[in-house]
């Protein structure tokens, strides 16, 4: 009986990870850009965004977003080069955000779009999720810090891969990682 | 341009959607950053080496580098002329 509580404890345990899959996003000669999806949801975290603000009513918001996609774009054009991107997270991970041209607006009344990514190399670039910015920092919300945080996780467990010498460009579509 | 492997139909149709003159904003800003950058590296000069030689900050030239700067006349003209290359090229109508 006893054996049993702690079999459920550990099913259990191993139920509150969340399971990331990458999915192809626009793949190119020069880049490779990958999106995620947690937990086998219907929607990557890219299209959670995209469906957030497409039908957006703020002209800034709206101008963001087609910023934020052309840049994409432009990323699978050029290299994910790493003159693009500022870091976002902590010095040791490589979580960024997709580079955004902000037009000047009263920041009282509007927010801007941030979309954050992690940069592993001028080849592979994996966009996770994003929101609306109205703080001066993303430790000030409680969304976009969730969606750092998770790509912080990710990043630790594609570094471990890496480690162990897996080539991410080659492997990435083929693998899967869980995260707390 | 990069030769295209795949593209999610969803960000292919908002692609579809970005307005021309945004197109071009970000095109030709990502464009002129990767330029300086390619410039910078074809003769082994750091960012830190042209910050010096347009007599500005790092920190700005760094901004310059990230796709996102709206660049002046003034600014671009200073570069050109601290790399001693063109960055940009303007048209010229046939006569």
């Amino acid at each position: 009986m006893f054996n049993k509580i702690i079999l459920i404890i550990f099913a259990m345990k191993d139920q509150s990870k969340t399971k990331v899959e990458f999915i192809p996003l626009l793949l190119t000669e020069k880049t490779d850009i990958y999106t995620i999806r947690l937990n086998e949801e219907k929607d990557t975290e890219f299209n959670k965004f995209l469906i957030m603000f497409k039908d957006s009513e703020d002209e800034y918001l709206k101008g963001d977003l087609d910023r934020i996609i052309r840049a994409i774009e432009k990323i699978s054009e050029n290299g994910a080069l790493e003159s693009y991107f500022r870091n976002e997270g902590l010095f040791k991970d490589r979580v960024c955000a997709i580079p955004l041209l902000i037009e000047p607006r009263d920041k009282t009344k509007h927010g801007t779009l941030r979309l954050y990514c992690i940069r592993v190399s001028d080849s592979l670039l994996i966009v996770g999720g994003g929101g609306l910015k109205v703080t001066d920092n993303y430790e000030a919300d409680e969304n976009l810090e969730s969606k750092v945080k998770t790509l912080q996780a990710i990043d630790n467990e594609l570094m471990k891969l890496e480690r162990q010498k897996t080539e991410l460009i080659d492997e990435i579509v083929n693998i899967s990682v869980q995260i707390d | 341009m990069a030769r295209i492997r795949y593209i999610d139909p969803e960000l292919k149709k908002a692609l579809g959607k970005v307005p021309p003159s945004i197109r071009r904003e970000v095109g030709l800003s990502f464009d002129i950053a990767g330029r300086i950058s390619e410039i910078l590296k074809l003769k082994h000069l750091s960012q830190a080496d042209l910050a010096r030689a347009v007599g500005k900050k790092p920190a700005l030239v760094s901004r310059w580098l990230s796709g996102t700067h709206n660049f002046t006349i003034q600014t671009l003209s200073q570069i050109e002329a601290a790399l001693g290359v063109s960055i940009i090229h303007v048209t010229k109508a046939r006569k």
